[in-house]
């Protein structure tokens, strides 16, 4: 079985990023995901931690997480509807 | 009749139908191990959502999660933090672990682990963490069950018969059906359980303040406006600080579809679509915390010095006036929720206990009635095991729980290299786990030694990647054949070309 190493890519592989729209979507997904969770994390959710002014009744704190929540919905169904449905894998 | 009694009857009629509605599931499914531990590969979006869903809602929901915001106030937004971007790894690694899954007959996590890298002590390293983190899980929700049944009763049942009548109905119904049993019984409990937060979540501001806005108002005219700026209050009451809840969030997100009950029901969706579209609507399930958080904060001022601070919503319950009828439906949501996180749970440890940590020990093949022997075996062992510790141990289960997050968070760059890093080798996912799970453990039961004050799986993640790089580069990888399940080196192939 050890028939060695010749031709294993030695970095990370994605598929999927052969295709430029597929490849726009993702990263765009990406982004938004990294930018979502920044904004949960220290050092950006310091400076929306307050309280005042109140979301429909939810302390500004409380708002923003929600907030977060419904971008990230948001953008899981733009990804999902840019993915083409029977997407298997061709082999 | 009096009101508990009342009560005890709705609960009691809600269980017999949870009951016979597992029993019947089974029917649908074949007699084989994949029917058992995968529901033959046959499950759609709406089941599939309750079964991801009752994960969320474990009885840490009705009790941990009100309790939080109840004595620790913002700090319980981290629950919804961390489940935001903690499910999308799930959408890009679900589907793939499916294929592979289908191809190859993996029904568990360590099972395709294990095969990709080419190790059985693999398996069992896992298949030992696994239960190790799933028997707390599972006693604290018994605990929950059963403290709920002995407040709501007064004291006439008490917290022993209370988790053994409810996790009894579980016990059988996971036994007679599998993974069935639990995706129909979570469906009908999660849409219960919806109801019941809405409900409380909306009524309970309402009645003791007049409004969700009129409530934290008066929590900042009180003077505990510190109890609402992110990011809330520590364990004992001082500000918790930023370093321990950013650590905290992160670690939980890595590890949220890690937890193997979760991870394995990658295998029992129907197709690829079906998976990604229960993802993109994960979200709309995790909504449901904010009820329940405002369940927690309602109770602040109404009721201050509630302790145990979990025993803040069967108190609320206990304390306000509403019909019984309308107190026993509640009850048996939060049964519902503690139920259907339970029966995943215990499903799982027992898969797992037999397929990844009995059988790669064992010489020869095992037939599949004698593989669903062992798995309804192991679900009676684990039960009576989770049981003892539930009713008879004051053995600090909380704290084991915690300790169970970092550990399973070690699980993701495992999983993560076995789709994208083909160089990735056995040799070096088992030491980046095992050096993973000891840092872990090591920053767990001695926190004076970590340099900066962050969540102990943050170190044990740094030192897993670490080795797990290191050494996969300096072992043979593995032949192309095992891979090429695994990645796509074909399409790979032209991308690089192109």
């Amino acid at each position: 079985m050890a028939d060695a190493s010749e031709d294993i890519p030695e970095g990370l592989v994605f598929p999927g990023l052969e295709n430029e729209t597929r490849r726009a979507s993702l990263l765009s997904f990406l982004a938004v995901t990294i930018i979502s969770g920044l904004a949960l994390l220290w050092p950006v959710y310091p400076f929306a931690g307050g309280i005042r002014p109140y979301v429909l009744g939810l302390p500004f704190s409380f708002a923003w997480v929600v907030g977060w929540l419904i971008v990230m919905f948001v953008a899981l169904v733009f990804l999902y509807r840019t993915d083409e449905p029977g997407e298997n894998r061709t082999d | 009749m009096p009101e508990w009694a009342i009560i005890l009857l709705i609960c009691g009629l809600y269980l017999v139908l949870v009951l016979g509605l597992g029993v019947w599931s089974g029917r649908t499914v074949s007699a084989s191990v994949t029917g058992y531990v995968a529901g033959d590969r046959t499950l759609g979006v709406v089941v599939l959502y309750f079964v991801l869903g009752a994960s969320v809602f474990s009885s840490f929901a009705f009790l941990g999660a009100p309790g939080w915001a109840y004595s620790r106030g913002a700090a319980a937004f981290y629950i919804i933090a961390y489940g935001t971007v903690g499910m999308v790894p799930f959408y890009f690694l679900g589907p793939r672990t499916r294929q592979v899954g289908e191809e190859l007959g993996f029904v568990t996590q360590a099972e395709m682990l294990s095969h990709r890298y080419d190790s059985r002590t693999l398996s069992v390293v896992l298949a030992v963490l696994s239960v190790v983190a799933f028997v707390p899980y599972l006693t604290l929700q018994m605990k929950g069950a059963g403290l709920l049944l002995e407040t709501i009763s007064e004291g006439v049942v008490p917290q022993w018969l209370g988790a053994l009548v409810a996790y009894g109905v579980v016990l059988v119904y996971v036994f007679a059906s599998g993974m069935m049993a639990i995706g129909w019984t979570n469906t009908v409990q999660g849409l219960f359980m919806m109801a019941v937060a809405w409900f409380l979540g909306l009524y309970l501001p309402e009645a003791l303040h007049g409004g969700i806005q009129p409530m934290f108002e008066a929590i900042v005219a009180n003077g505990q406006e510190a109890m609402l700026e992110a990011p809330g209050l520590a364990a004992n009451g001082s500000t918790w600080s930023w370093a321990g809840y950013s650590s905290a969030v992160i670690v939980s997100a890595v590890g949220f579809s890690m937890w193997p009950h979760l991870f394995m029901r990658a295998f029992t969706a129907k197709s690829d679509r079906t998976l990604k579209l229960t993802v993109v609507l994960y979200p709309t399930f995790q909504l449901f915390l904010v009820p329940i958080l405002l369940i927690g904060f309602a109770g602040v001022l109404a009721f201050p010095n509630v302790s145990p601070a979990d025993t803040i919503v069967p108190h609320l319950l206990t304390q306000i006036e509403l019909s019984p009828v309308l107190v026993g439906l509640v009850c048996a949501g939060a049964l519902a929720a503690s139920m259907s996180s339970g029966d995943a749970i215990l499903h799982s440890a027992a898969s797992i206990g037999l397929r990844d940590g009995i059988k790669p020990l064992l010489t020869g093949t095992m037939s599949d009635t004698r593989q669903r022997q062992w798995i309804r075996g192991l679900v009676v062992a684990i039960s009576a095991a989770a049981y003892y510790f539930a009713v008879f141990s004051e053995v600090g289960i909380v704290a084991l729980l915690l300790g169970a997050y970092g550990g399973v968070a070690q699980i993701f760059p495992l999983v993560f290299a076995a789709f994208y890093w083909p160089r990735a080798t056995g040799a070096g996912a088992l030491s980046g786990l095992l050096a993973g799970i000891g840092v872990n453990t090591l920053f767990l039961v001695g926190p004076h030694l970590r340099p900066l004050p962050l969540h102990e799986g943050v170190y044990g993640l740094i030192a897993n990647v670490a080795v797990f790089v290191t050494v996969s580069l300096l072992t043979t990888p593995h032949a192309r054949d095992r891979l090429s399940a695994y990645t796509d080196f074909d399409r790979a192939a032209s991308e690089q070309a192109g």
